[in-house]
Protein backbone atom coordinates (compact mmCIF):
# COMPACT_ATOMS: atom_id res chain seq x y z
CA UNK A 1 0.00 0.00 0.00
CA UNK A 2 3.06 2.18 0.78
CA UNK A 3 4.27 1.34 -2.58
CA UNK A 4 1.05 2.28 -4.08
CA UNK A 5 0.94 5.69 -2.52
CA UNK A 6 4.52 6.25 -3.42
CA UNK A 7 4.01 5.73 -7.09
CA UNK A 8 1.09 8.19 -6.88
CA UNK A 9 2.85 10.81 -5.23
CA UNK A 10 5.14 10.64 -7.57
CA UNK A 11 3.18 10.64 -10.96
CA UNK A 12 1.73 13.94 -9.71
CA UNK A 13 5.27 15.23 -8.94
CA UNK A 14 6.04 14.30 -12.45
CA UNK A 15 2.90 16.07 -14.19
CA UNK A 16 3.19 19.00 -11.77
CA UNK A 17 6.81 19.17 -12.87
CA UNK A 18 6.06 18.76 -16.31
CA UNK A 19 2.86 21.86 -16.43
CA UNK A 20 5.67 23.96 -14.74
CA UNK A 21 8.44 23.49 -17.21
CA UNK A 22 5.40 24.28 -19.87
CA UNK A 23 4.89 27.72 -18.04
CA UNK A 24 8.46 28.57 -18.10
CA UNK A 25 9.11 27.77 -21.65
CA UNK A 26 6.39 29.72 -22.56
CA UNK A 27 7.13 33.13 -20.86
CA UNK A 28 10.89 32.75 -21.67
CA UNK A 29 12.25 33.28 -24.73
CA UNK A 30 14.72 35.78 -26.70
CA UNK A 31 11.28 38.21 -26.93
CA UNK A 32 10.31 38.88 -23.63
CA UNK A 33 6.03 38.93 -23.40
CA UNK A 34 4.89 39.50 -20.00
CA UNK A 35 2.50 36.70 -18.19
CA UNK A 36 0.02 38.96 -18.81
CA UNK A 37 -0.06 39.17 -22.40
CA UNK A 38 0.18 35.97 -22.68
CA UNK A 39 -2.80 35.26 -20.80
CA UNK A 40 -4.64 37.72 -22.98
CA UNK A 41 -3.32 36.66 -25.83
CA UNK A 42 -4.31 32.48 -25.16
CA UNK A 43 -8.02 33.63 -23.51
CA UNK A 44 -8.86 35.69 -27.08
CA UNK A 45 -6.89 32.86 -29.17
CA UNK A 46 -4.95 36.28 -30.89
CA UNK A 47 -2.90 34.96 -33.75
CA UNK A 48 -2.93 37.17 -35.94
CA UNK A 49 -0.79 39.72 -33.98
CA UNK A 50 3.29 39.60 -33.20
CA UNK A 51 2.96 38.35 -30.10
CA UNK A 52 0.54 35.84 -30.72
CA UNK A 53 2.79 34.48 -33.94
CA UNK A 54 5.76 33.95 -31.66
CA UNK A 55 3.68 32.20 -29.06
CA UNK A 56 1.02 29.93 -31.48
CA UNK A 57 3.86 29.32 -34.02
CA UNK A 58 6.83 29.08 -32.19
CA UNK A 59 6.60 28.57 -28.74
CA UNK A 60 3.56 26.27 -28.35
CA UNK A 61 4.23 23.90 -31.08
CA UNK A 62 8.20 23.13 -29.66
CA UNK A 63 6.75 22.47 -25.84
CA UNK A 64 4.56 20.09 -27.59
CA UNK A 65 7.92 18.73 -29.24
CA UNK A 66 9.23 18.04 -26.60
CA UNK A 67 6.70 16.30 -24.62
CA UNK A 68 5.61 14.03 -27.40
CA UNK A 69 9.26 13.06 -29.17
CA UNK A 70 10.95 13.41 -25.17
CA UNK A 71 8.90 10.67 -24.27
CA UNK A 72 8.64 8.71 -27.11
CA UNK A 73 12.24 8.25 -27.10
CA UNK A 74 12.26 7.27 -23.46
CA UNK A 75 9.47 4.90 -24.52
CA UNK A 76 11.59 3.77 -27.49
CA UNK A 77 14.73 3.16 -25.13
CA UNK A 78 12.57 1.33 -23.04
CA UNK A 79 11.60 -1.65 -25.60
CA UNK A 80 15.12 -1.76 -27.06
CA UNK A 81 16.07 -2.57 -22.93
CA UNK A 82 13.45 -5.20 -22.57
CA UNK A 83 14.86 -6.63 -26.22
CA UNK A 84 18.36 -6.75 -25.21
CA UNK A 85 17.23 -8.11 -21.46
CA UNK A 86 19.89 -5.33 -20.77
CA UNK A 87 19.38 -1.83 -19.08
CA UNK A 88 22.48 -0.40 -20.98
CA UNK A 89 20.63 0.47 -24.51
CA UNK A 90 19.12 2.81 -26.33
CA UNK A 91 18.30 3.72 -29.56
CA UNK A 92 20.72 6.59 -29.76
CA UNK A 93 23.57 4.73 -28.40
CA UNK A 94 23.12 1.65 -30.79
CA UNK A 95 23.03 3.66 -33.76
CA UNK A 96 19.65 3.69 -34.75
CA UNK A 97 18.57 7.66 -34.67
CA UNK A 98 21.78 7.85 -36.82
CA UNK A 99 20.85 5.64 -39.39
CA UNK A 100 17.30 7.20 -38.93
CA UNK A 101 18.79 10.27 -39.79
CA UNK A 102 21.32 9.51 -42.28
CA UNK A 103 18.02 8.19 -44.38
CA UNK A 104 16.27 11.69 -43.53
CA UNK A 105 18.93 13.31 -44.97
CA UNK A 106 19.27 11.58 -47.60
CA UNK A 107 15.89 11.97 -49.04
CA UNK A 108 15.87 15.71 -48.01
CA UNK A 109 18.78 16.60 -50.25
CA UNK A 110 17.42 14.33 -53.13
CA UNK A 111 14.30 16.06 -52.83
CA UNK A 112 16.27 19.62 -52.97
CA UNK A 113 17.67 18.60 -55.61
CA UNK A 114 14.89 17.17 -57.79
CA UNK A 115 12.75 20.07 -56.76
CA UNK A 116 9.62 17.72 -55.77
CA UNK A 117 8.04 18.82 -52.33
CA UNK A 118 7.58 16.21 -49.27
CA UNK A 119 5.79 16.00 -46.64
CA UNK A 120 6.71 15.03 -43.00
CA UNK A 121 4.90 11.66 -43.50
CA UNK A 122 7.52 10.69 -45.90
CA UNK A 123 10.02 11.82 -43.87
CA UNK A 124 9.08 9.44 -41.00
CA UNK A 125 8.99 6.13 -43.59
CA UNK A 126 12.57 7.19 -44.38
CA UNK A 127 13.66 7.58 -40.73
CA UNK A 128 11.69 4.02 -40.17
CA UNK A 129 13.58 2.63 -43.06
CA UNK A 130 17.06 4.03 -41.81
CA UNK A 131 16.58 2.30 -38.19
CA UNK A 132 15.65 -0.63 -39.45
CA UNK A 133 18.49 -1.16 -41.45
CA UNK A 134 20.81 0.19 -38.45
CA UNK A 135 19.14 -1.65 -36.11
CA UNK A 136 19.14 -5.10 -38.46
CA UNK A 137 23.17 -4.17 -38.42
CA UNK A 138 23.30 -4.27 -34.30
CA UNK A 139 21.06 -7.43 -34.50
CA UNK A 140 23.13 -8.83 -36.85
CA UNK A 141 26.51 -8.64 -34.71
CA UNK A 142 24.33 -9.28 -31.45
CA UNK A 143 24.12 -12.86 -32.90
CA UNK A 144 27.35 -13.16 -33.33
CA UNK A 145 28.54 -11.89 -30.25
CA UNK A 146 27.03 -12.00 -27.14
CA UNK A 147 28.32 -9.41 -24.93
CA UNK A 148 26.37 -6.13 -24.69
CA UNK A 149 29.44 -4.07 -24.27
CA UNK A 150 31.09 -5.18 -27.99
CA UNK A 151 27.47 -4.51 -28.88
CA UNK A 152 27.68 -1.03 -27.99
CA UNK A 153 30.96 -0.22 -29.26
CA UNK A 154 29.35 -1.45 -32.64
CA UNK A 155 26.56 0.87 -32.31
CA UNK A 156 28.62 3.89 -31.75
CA UNK A 157 30.76 3.46 -34.77
CA UNK A 158 27.37 3.10 -36.78
CA UNK A 159 26.47 6.03 -35.12
CA UNK A 160 29.67 7.62 -35.99
CA UNK A 161 29.73 6.58 -40.10
CA UNK A 162 26.01 7.36 -40.04
CA UNK A 163 27.07 10.84 -38.81
CA UNK A 164 29.97 11.42 -41.21
CA UNK A 165 28.00 10.54 -44.33
CA UNK A 166 25.03 12.71 -43.01
CA UNK A 167 27.63 15.52 -42.34
CA UNK A 168 28.89 15.07 -45.63
CA UNK A 169 25.74 15.18 -47.87
CA UNK A 170 25.09 18.19 -45.46
CA UNK A 171 27.70 20.11 -46.16
CA UNK A 172 28.16 19.61 -50.08
CA UNK A 173 23.98 20.16 -50.70
CA UNK A 174 24.75 23.90 -50.67
CA UNK A 175 21.12 25.01 -50.76
CA UNK A 176 20.41 27.93 -49.43
CA UNK A 177 17.49 25.87 -47.84
CA UNK A 178 19.93 23.27 -46.08
CA UNK A 179 20.96 26.00 -43.55
CA UNK A 180 17.49 23.93 -41.57
CA UNK A 181 18.78 20.61 -42.53
CA UNK A 182 22.05 21.36 -40.66
CA UNK A 183 20.32 22.51 -37.23
CA UNK A 184 18.03 19.42 -37.65
CA UNK A 185 21.17 17.18 -38.01
CA UNK A 186 22.53 18.32 -34.53
CA UNK A 187 19.17 17.57 -32.73
CA UNK A 188 16.47 20.31 -32.16
CA UNK A 189 13.06 20.78 -31.12
CA UNK A 190 12.53 24.19 -33.08
CA UNK A 191 11.64 22.72 -36.46
CA UNK A 192 8.53 20.91 -36.56
CA UNK A 193 5.15 23.07 -36.65
CA UNK A 194 1.37 22.27 -36.18
CA UNK A 195 0.98 20.51 -39.35
CA UNK A 196 3.62 17.83 -38.52
CA UNK A 197 2.29 17.53 -34.50
CA UNK A 198 -0.75 16.26 -36.77
CA UNK A 199 1.57 13.19 -38.19
CA UNK A 200 3.54 12.84 -34.67
CA UNK A 201 0.84 12.59 -32.25
CA UNK A 202 -1.10 9.98 -33.74
CA UNK A 203 2.02 8.09 -33.58
CA UNK A 204 3.56 8.29 -30.72
CA UNK A 205 -0.14 7.57 -28.79
CA UNK A 206 -0.41 4.27 -30.84
CA UNK A 207 3.05 3.93 -29.96
CA UNK A 208 2.34 4.14 -26.18
CA UNK A 209 -1.05 2.20 -26.60
CA UNK A 210 0.88 -0.79 -28.25
CA UNK A 211 3.67 -0.92 -25.59
CA UNK A 212 0.74 -0.80 -22.44
CA UNK A 213 -1.11 -4.00 -24.62
CA UNK A 214 2.78 -5.53 -24.62
CA UNK A 215 3.30 -4.67 -20.79
CA UNK A 216 2.11 -8.29 -19.62
CA UNK A 217 4.69 -9.95 -21.96
CA UNK A 218 7.31 -7.79 -21.09
CA UNK A 219 7.28 -8.79 -17.49
CA UNK A 220 7.20 -12.22 -18.41
CA UNK A 221 10.03 -12.25 -21.38
CA UNK A 222 12.22 -9.69 -18.65
CA UNK A 223 12.51 -13.38 -17.12
CA UNK A 224 14.34 -14.31 -19.92
CA UNK A 225 13.76 -16.31 -23.69
CA UNK A 226 13.63 -19.68 -22.23
CA UNK A 227 11.23 -18.59 -19.56
CA UNK A 228 9.16 -17.01 -21.52
CA UNK A 229 9.07 -19.55 -24.30
CA UNK A 230 8.05 -22.15 -21.52
CA UNK A 231 5.23 -19.53 -20.97
CA UNK A 232 3.49 -20.23 -24.15
CA UNK A 233 4.92 -16.78 -25.63
CA UNK A 234 5.80 -16.51 -29.48
CA UNK A 235 9.21 -15.21 -28.80
CA UNK A 236 9.95 -14.28 -32.34
CA UNK A 237 6.82 -12.91 -33.07
CA UNK A 238 7.24 -10.69 -29.74
CA UNK A 239 10.51 -10.01 -30.44
CA UNK A 240 9.80 -8.41 -33.86
CA UNK A 241 6.60 -6.58 -32.31
CA UNK A 242 9.19 -4.84 -29.61
CA UNK A 243 11.67 -4.00 -32.59
CA UNK A 244 8.90 -2.35 -35.00
CA UNK A 245 7.50 -0.36 -32.48
CA UNK A 246 11.09 0.72 -30.72
CA UNK A 247 12.03 1.36 -34.19
CA UNK A 248 8.68 3.14 -35.47
CA UNK A 249 9.01 5.64 -32.26
CA UNK A 250 12.69 6.43 -32.76
CA UNK A 251 12.00 7.14 -36.30
CA UNK A 252 9.39 9.22 -35.63
CA UNK A 253 11.52 11.53 -33.16
CA UNK A 254 14.53 11.51 -35.20
CA UNK A 255 12.18 12.19 -38.40
CA UNK A 256 10.92 15.57 -36.60
CA UNK A 257 14.18 16.78 -34.12
CA UNK A 258 16.74 14.75 -35.59
CA UNK A 259 19.04 12.89 -33.38
CA UNK A 260 18.47 12.95 -29.50
CA UNK A 261 20.92 11.64 -27.21
CA UNK A 262 20.61 9.53 -24.26
CA UNK A 263 17.29 10.22 -23.39
CA UNK A 264 16.13 6.91 -24.61
CA UNK A 265 18.56 5.22 -22.40
CA UNK A 266 18.76 6.87 -19.23
CA UNK A 267 15.19 7.30 -18.52
CA UNK A 268 13.71 4.43 -18.22
CA UNK A 269 16.78 3.96 -15.61
CA UNK A 270 16.15 6.94 -13.97
CA UNK A 271 12.32 5.16 -14.09
CA UNK A 272 13.66 2.14 -12.40
CA UNK A 273 15.16 3.74 -9.12
CA UNK A 274 12.86 6.30 -8.89
CA UNK A 275 9.65 4.15 -8.57
CA UNK A 276 11.66 0.93 -7.37
CA UNK A 277 9.73 -0.69 -9.46
CA UNK A 278 10.29 -3.08 -12.92
CA UNK A 279 6.57 -3.45 -13.14
CA UNK A 280 6.13 -2.46 -16.71
CA UNK A 281 2.19 -0.80 -16.38
CA UNK A 282 4.14 1.57 -14.03
CA UNK A 283 7.80 2.26 -16.27
CA UNK A 284 6.11 2.47 -19.25
CA UNK A 285 4.06 5.61 -18.01
CA UNK A 286 7.21 6.64 -16.06
CA UNK A 287 9.62 6.67 -18.53
CA UNK A 288 7.37 9.16 -21.01
CA UNK A 289 6.54 11.13 -18.35
CA UNK A 290 10.44 11.34 -17.47
CA UNK A 291 11.23 12.13 -21.15
CA UNK A 292 9.43 14.54 -21.28
CA UNK A 293 10.13 16.50 -18.33
CA UNK A 294 13.69 16.04 -19.27
CA UNK A 295 13.15 17.41 -23.05
CA UNK A 296 11.48 20.49 -21.62
CA UNK A 297 14.08 21.25 -18.80
CA UNK A 298 16.77 20.49 -22.09
CA UNK A 299 15.28 22.36 -24.23
CA UNK A 300 14.88 25.49 -21.94
CA UNK A 301 17.95 25.37 -21.13
CA UNK A 302 19.70 25.18 -24.79
CA UNK A 303 17.94 27.98 -25.56
CA UNK A 304 17.93 30.45 -22.73
CA UNK A 305 21.61 29.67 -21.34
CA UNK A 306 23.52 31.74 -24.13
CA UNK A 307 20.49 33.43 -25.81
CA UNK A 308 20.06 34.47 -28.46
CA UNK A 309 22.27 31.61 -29.37
CA UNK A 310 21.05 28.30 -29.01
CA UNK A 311 22.41 25.03 -28.24
CA UNK A 312 21.68 21.75 -30.03
CA UNK A 313 19.65 19.85 -27.61
CA UNK A 314 21.31 16.78 -27.84
CA UNK A 315 24.57 18.76 -26.22
CA UNK A 316 22.30 19.37 -23.35
CA UNK A 317 20.99 15.91 -22.63
CA UNK A 318 24.14 14.55 -23.68
CA UNK A 319 25.48 16.43 -20.46
CA UNK A 320 22.95 15.09 -17.94
CA UNK A 321 22.29 11.77 -19.62
CA UNK A 322 26.13 11.01 -19.87
CA UNK A 323 26.74 10.56 -16.07
CA UNK A 324 23.62 8.88 -15.42
CA UNK A 325 24.70 6.30 -18.09
CA UNK A 326 28.05 5.89 -16.41
CA UNK A 327 26.84 5.47 -13.06
CA UNK A 328 24.55 2.84 -14.42
CA UNK A 329 27.70 0.92 -15.92
CA UNK A 330 29.84 1.06 -13.02
CA UNK A 331 26.67 0.18 -11.03
CA UNK A 332 26.12 -3.40 -12.83
CA UNK A 333 29.60 -4.07 -13.07
CA UNK A 334 29.84 -4.07 -9.35
CA UNK A 335 26.48 -5.90 -9.10
CA UNK A 336 27.72 -8.51 -11.74
CA UNK A 337 30.91 -9.44 -9.37
CA UNK B 1 0.31 -43.62 -16.43
CA UNK B 2 3.35 -42.31 -17.91
CA UNK B 3 3.36 -38.96 -18.56
CA UNK B 4 6.59 -38.11 -20.22
CA UNK B 5 7.55 -41.21 -23.03
CA UNK B 6 10.87 -40.80 -25.35
CA UNK B 7 11.09 -42.94 -27.59
CA UNK B 8 14.64 -44.04 -29.23
CA UNK B 9 14.73 -40.20 -29.77
CA UNK B 10 17.93 -38.55 -30.52
CA UNK B 11 18.37 -35.12 -29.44
CA UNK B 12 20.97 -32.22 -30.32
CA UNK B 13 21.21 -28.86 -31.29
CA UNK B 14 21.31 -28.15 -34.97
CA UNK B 15 20.93 -31.16 -36.63
CA UNK B 16 24.30 -32.04 -34.50
CA UNK B 17 23.11 -35.20 -32.01
CA UNK B 18 24.82 -35.12 -28.72
CA UNK B 19 22.98 -38.22 -27.16
CA UNK B 20 21.21 -40.84 -29.09
CA UNK B 21 18.86 -43.72 -28.26
CA UNK B 22 17.11 -41.60 -25.55
CA UNK B 23 14.14 -44.16 -24.41
CA UNK B 24 12.41 -43.75 -20.99
CA UNK B 25 8.96 -43.03 -19.50
CA UNK B 26 8.28 -40.38 -16.40
CA UNK B 27 5.15 -41.40 -14.36
CA UNK B 28 2.58 -39.28 -12.47
CA UNK B 29 4.04 -38.68 -8.68
CA UNK B 30 7.48 -39.75 -9.29
CA UNK B 31 10.46 -37.83 -9.53
CA UNK B 32 12.86 -39.40 -12.28
CA UNK B 33 16.28 -38.20 -12.17
CA UNK B 34 18.71 -38.05 -14.75
CA UNK B 35 22.36 -37.72 -13.62
CA UNK B 36 25.73 -38.25 -15.19
CA UNK B 37 29.35 -36.20 -16.05
CA UNK B 38 28.96 -32.71 -17.43
CA UNK B 39 28.67 -32.48 -21.16
CA UNK B 40 26.39 -35.44 -21.28
CA UNK B 41 23.53 -34.30 -22.65
CA UNK B 42 21.25 -33.56 -19.40
CA UNK B 43 20.31 -30.22 -20.30
CA UNK B 44 19.59 -31.13 -24.02
CA UNK B 45 17.06 -33.97 -23.36
CA UNK B 46 15.24 -31.39 -20.80
CA UNK B 47 15.18 -29.40 -22.93
CA UNK B 48 13.58 -31.28 -25.81
CA UNK B 49 11.14 -32.89 -22.80
CA UNK B 50 10.29 -29.22 -22.27
CA UNK B 51 9.44 -28.51 -26.33
CA UNK B 52 11.65 -26.13 -26.05
CA UNK B 53 14.29 -27.46 -28.53
CA UNK B 54 12.86 -29.96 -31.15
CA UNK B 55 14.47 -33.69 -31.19
CA UNK B 56 15.99 -34.76 -34.65
CA UNK B 57 13.60 -38.02 -34.84
CA UNK B 58 12.08 -41.00 -32.82
CA UNK B 59 8.93 -39.59 -30.71
CA UNK B 60 8.46 -37.64 -27.70
CA UNK B 61 4.81 -38.05 -26.46
CA UNK B 62 3.81 -35.79 -23.25
CA UNK B 63 0.14 -37.92 -21.90
CA UNK B 64 0.05 -40.11 -24.96
CA UNK B 65 -0.22 -37.41 -26.97
CA UNK B 66 2.86 -36.28 -30.00
CA UNK B 67 4.56 -33.19 -28.37
CA UNK B 68 5.06 -31.65 -32.09
CA UNK B 69 1.22 -31.71 -32.32
CA UNK B 70 0.23 -29.56 -29.12
CA UNK B 71 0.51 -25.60 -29.64
CA UNK B 72 2.35 -23.80 -26.85
CA UNK B 73 -0.59 -22.84 -25.47
CA UNK B 74 -1.58 -26.73 -24.84
CA UNK B 75 1.64 -27.63 -23.67
CA UNK B 76 2.94 -25.41 -21.28
CA UNK B 77 -1.10 -25.40 -19.42
CA UNK B 78 0.30 -29.24 -18.68
CA UNK B 79 4.22 -28.39 -18.49
CA UNK B 80 6.21 -26.53 -16.33
CA UNK B 81 9.84 -25.36 -16.48
CA UNK B 82 12.48 -24.63 -14.00
CA UNK B 83 15.62 -24.03 -16.20
CA UNK B 84 19.47 -22.54 -14.87
CA UNK B 85 18.56 -18.89 -16.07
CA UNK B 86 19.87 -16.83 -13.34
CA UNK B 87 16.82 -15.05 -12.58
CA UNK B 88 18.10 -10.51 -12.82
CA UNK B 89 15.49 -8.05 -11.08
CA UNK B 90 15.96 -5.62 -9.12
CA UNK B 91 13.05 -4.22 -7.68
CA UNK B 92 10.59 -7.16 -7.42
CA UNK B 93 9.14 -8.79 -4.17
CA UNK B 94 9.76 -12.67 -4.17
CA UNK B 95 5.64 -12.10 -4.69
CA UNK B 96 5.54 -10.58 -8.15
CA UNK B 97 8.37 -12.88 -9.33
CA UNK B 98 6.10 -15.81 -8.78
CA UNK B 99 2.74 -13.82 -10.29
CA UNK B 100 4.54 -14.04 -13.39
CA UNK B 101 4.13 -17.62 -13.25
CA UNK B 102 0.26 -17.51 -13.86
CA UNK B 103 0.89 -15.92 -16.92
CA UNK B 104 -1.54 -17.73 -19.09
CA UNK B 105 -4.05 -17.14 -16.44
CA UNK B 106 -3.64 -13.73 -15.93
CA UNK B 107 -6.01 -11.00 -17.71
CA UNK B 108 -4.47 -8.96 -20.66
CA UNK B 109 -2.57 -6.30 -18.24
CA UNK B 110 -1.38 -9.22 -15.71
CA UNK B 111 -4.02 -8.38 -12.97
CA UNK B 112 -4.62 -11.11 -10.56
CA UNK B 113 -8.11 -12.90 -9.81
CA UNK B 114 -9.01 -14.16 -6.31
CA UNK B 115 -8.34 -17.73 -7.98
CA UNK B 116 -4.47 -16.76 -9.21
CA UNK B 117 -4.68 -14.92 -5.56
CA UNK B 118 -5.39 -17.83 -3.46
CA UNK B 119 -3.49 -20.33 -6.10
CA UNK B 120 0.07 -18.34 -5.35
CA UNK B 121 -0.61 -18.08 -1.57
CA UNK B 122 -1.30 -21.86 -1.47
CA UNK B 123 1.58 -23.05 -3.84
CA UNK B 124 4.08 -20.22 -2.12
CA UNK B 125 2.91 -21.77 1.31
CA UNK B 126 3.56 -24.82 0.11
CA UNK B 127 7.16 -24.52 -0.37
CA UNK B 128 7.24 -22.28 2.70
CA UNK B 129 7.73 -18.99 0.72
CA UNK B 130 4.88 -17.19 1.89
CA UNK B 131 6.65 -15.25 4.47
CA UNK B 132 9.23 -14.20 1.75
CA UNK B 133 6.57 -12.49 -0.57
CA UNK B 134 7.34 -8.66 0.76
CA UNK B 135 11.07 -9.31 0.36
CA UNK B 136 13.02 -7.92 -2.86
CA UNK B 137 13.55 -10.77 -4.45
CA UNK B 138 17.32 -9.76 -5.01
CA UNK B 139 17.80 -9.41 -1.78
CA UNK B 140 16.76 -13.15 -0.88
CA UNK B 141 19.68 -15.85 -0.32
CA UNK B 142 20.17 -18.66 -3.26
CA UNK B 143 18.58 -20.96 -0.91
CA UNK B 144 14.96 -18.97 -1.05
CA UNK B 145 15.66 -17.50 -4.31
CA UNK B 146 15.38 -21.22 -5.70
CA UNK B 147 12.51 -22.22 -3.38
CA UNK B 148 10.84 -18.93 -4.88
CA UNK B 149 11.28 -20.12 -8.30
CA UNK B 150 9.55 -24.11 -7.76
CA UNK B 151 7.16 -22.01 -6.45
CA UNK B 152 7.09 -19.80 -9.58
CA UNK B 153 6.91 -23.22 -11.77
CA UNK B 154 3.87 -24.36 -10.03
CA UNK B 155 1.56 -22.08 -9.79
CA UNK B 156 0.43 -23.02 -12.91
CA UNK B 157 -0.62 -25.86 -11.98
CA UNK B 158 1.20 -28.28 -14.28
CA UNK B 159 1.04 -31.77 -14.06
CA UNK B 160 4.48 -31.77 -15.22
CA UNK B 161 7.57 -30.18 -13.94
CA UNK B 162 11.00 -30.11 -15.94
CA UNK B 163 14.28 -28.79 -13.91
CA UNK B 164 17.74 -28.54 -14.47
CA UNK B 165 19.97 -28.87 -12.05
CA UNK B 166 17.79 -26.40 -9.43
CA UNK B 167 20.24 -27.25 -6.74
CA UNK B 168 23.61 -26.88 -7.80
CA UNK B 169 24.78 -24.65 -6.46
CA UNK B 170 23.35 -24.40 -3.28
CA UNK B 171 24.93 -25.73 -0.08
CA UNK B 172 24.64 -28.69 1.80
CA UNK B 173 21.72 -27.49 3.91
CA UNK B 174 19.75 -25.29 1.31
CA UNK B 175 19.97 -28.40 -0.77
CA UNK B 176 17.96 -30.48 1.65
CA UNK B 177 15.45 -27.60 2.40
CA UNK B 178 14.99 -27.56 -1.49
CA UNK B 179 14.62 -31.26 -1.72
CA UNK B 180 12.19 -31.35 1.04
CA UNK B 181 10.24 -28.83 -0.85
CA UNK B 182 9.95 -30.58 -3.63
CA UNK B 183 9.57 -34.28 -2.62
CA UNK B 184 6.67 -32.78 -0.30
CA UNK B 185 5.00 -31.10 -3.81
CA UNK B 186 5.28 -34.14 -5.41
CA UNK B 187 3.30 -36.50 -2.73
CA UNK B 188 0.95 -33.79 -2.55
CA UNK B 189 0.20 -32.64 -6.21
CA UNK B 190 1.13 -35.66 -7.99
CA UNK B 191 3.28 -34.13 -10.19
CA UNK B 192 5.77 -36.44 -12.61
CA UNK B 193 8.88 -34.75 -12.41
CA UNK B 194 12.11 -34.74 -14.61
CA UNK B 195 14.97 -33.30 -12.81
CA UNK B 196 18.70 -33.41 -13.76
CA UNK B 197 21.23 -33.07 -10.25
CA UNK B 198 24.38 -33.48 -9.23
CA UNK B 199 23.84 -34.49 -5.87
CA UNK B 200 24.37 -38.23 -6.08
CA UNK B 201 24.29 -38.48 -2.29
CA UNK B 202 20.99 -37.71 -2.22
CA UNK B 203 19.11 -39.22 -5.06
CA UNK B 204 18.33 -42.25 -3.29
CA UNK B 205 16.30 -40.02 -0.72
CA UNK B 206 14.99 -37.61 -3.15
CA UNK B 207 14.39 -39.74 -6.78
CA UNK B 208 12.42 -42.92 -7.38
CA UNK B 209 13.85 -44.01 -10.71
CA UNK B 210 17.27 -42.79 -12.06
CA UNK B 211 18.37 -42.56 -15.64
CA UNK B 212 22.70 -43.02 -15.90
CA UNK B 213 23.81 -40.93 -19.18
CA UNK B 214 26.95 -42.01 -20.06
CA UNK B 215 29.78 -39.50 -21.57
CA UNK B 216 29.59 -41.21 -24.76
CA UNK B 217 26.62 -39.70 -25.64
CA UNK B 218 23.88 -42.62 -24.59
CA UNK B 219 21.60 -43.68 -21.79
CA UNK B 220 24.35 -46.29 -19.85
CA UNK B 221 21.70 -47.84 -17.22
CA UNK B 222 18.04 -47.01 -15.70
CA UNK B 223 16.15 -48.17 -12.89
CA UNK B 224 15.93 -47.88 -8.85
CA UNK B 225 18.40 -45.72 -7.08
CA UNK B 226 19.61 -48.08 -4.42
CA UNK B 227 20.60 -50.35 -7.08
CA UNK B 228 21.97 -48.46 -8.82
CA UNK B 229 24.18 -45.58 -6.77
CA UNK B 230 27.07 -48.22 -6.01
CA UNK B 231 30.24 -46.79 -5.73
CA UNK B 232 31.95 -49.07 -8.33
CA UNK B 233 29.04 -47.90 -10.85
CA UNK B 234 29.45 -44.77 -10.09
CA UNK B 235 33.56 -44.53 -10.01
CA UNK B 236 32.43 -45.76 -14.34
CA UNK B 237 29.98 -43.54 -15.21
CA UNK B 238 32.40 -40.26 -13.48
CA UNK B 239 35.45 -41.96 -14.46
CA UNK B 240 36.78 -41.72 -11.37
CA UNK B 241 39.96 -44.05 -10.02
CA UNK B 242 38.45 -47.02 -7.96
CA UNK B 243 37.98 -46.67 -4.68
CA UNK B 244 37.39 -42.53 -4.86
CA UNK B 245 33.91 -42.91 -4.45
CA UNK B 246 33.89 -44.94 -1.47
CA UNK B 247 36.86 -42.78 -0.04
CA UNK B 248 34.53 -39.18 -0.30
CA UNK B 249 31.51 -40.52 0.31
CA UNK B 250 31.23 -43.87 2.04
Amino acid sequence: MNKNKRCIVLFICLILMMLLLMVINILSGSVGIGAKDIAGIMMRRDVSSVNGKILFDIRLPRIIEAIFLGGALALSGYLLQTFFLNPVAGPYILGISSGAKLFVAVLMVCALKAGFSMNSLMLVIAAFIGSLIATGFVLTVSIRVRSMSVLIVCGVMVGYICSAITEFIVTFADDTNIVNLHNWSLGTFSAAGWNDACIYIPIVVIGIAAAVLMSKTIEAYGFGENYAGSLGINIYGFRVLLIIVSSVLSATVTAFAGPVSFVGIAMPHVARHLFRSEKPLMIIPASFLLGSVFCLLCDLLARSMFSPTELSISTVTAVFGAPIVISMMIGRRSENV
Amino acid sequence: MSEIVFENVRVGYNGIPIVENVSFNADKGKITALIGPNGAGKSTILKTAAGLLKQIDGSVYIRNKSIGSYSPKELYSILSVMMTDRVKTKFMTSYDVVRVGRYRYTGIFGGLSETDKSVIKECMELIGVWDLKDKDYSTLSDGQKQRVLLARSIVSQPGILIMDEPASFLDMGRKIEFFDALTKLVKEKEIAVLISMHEVELIRKVADKVICLSGSGGIDAMGDAEELIRPEYMEQLFGMKKGKYEEYFG
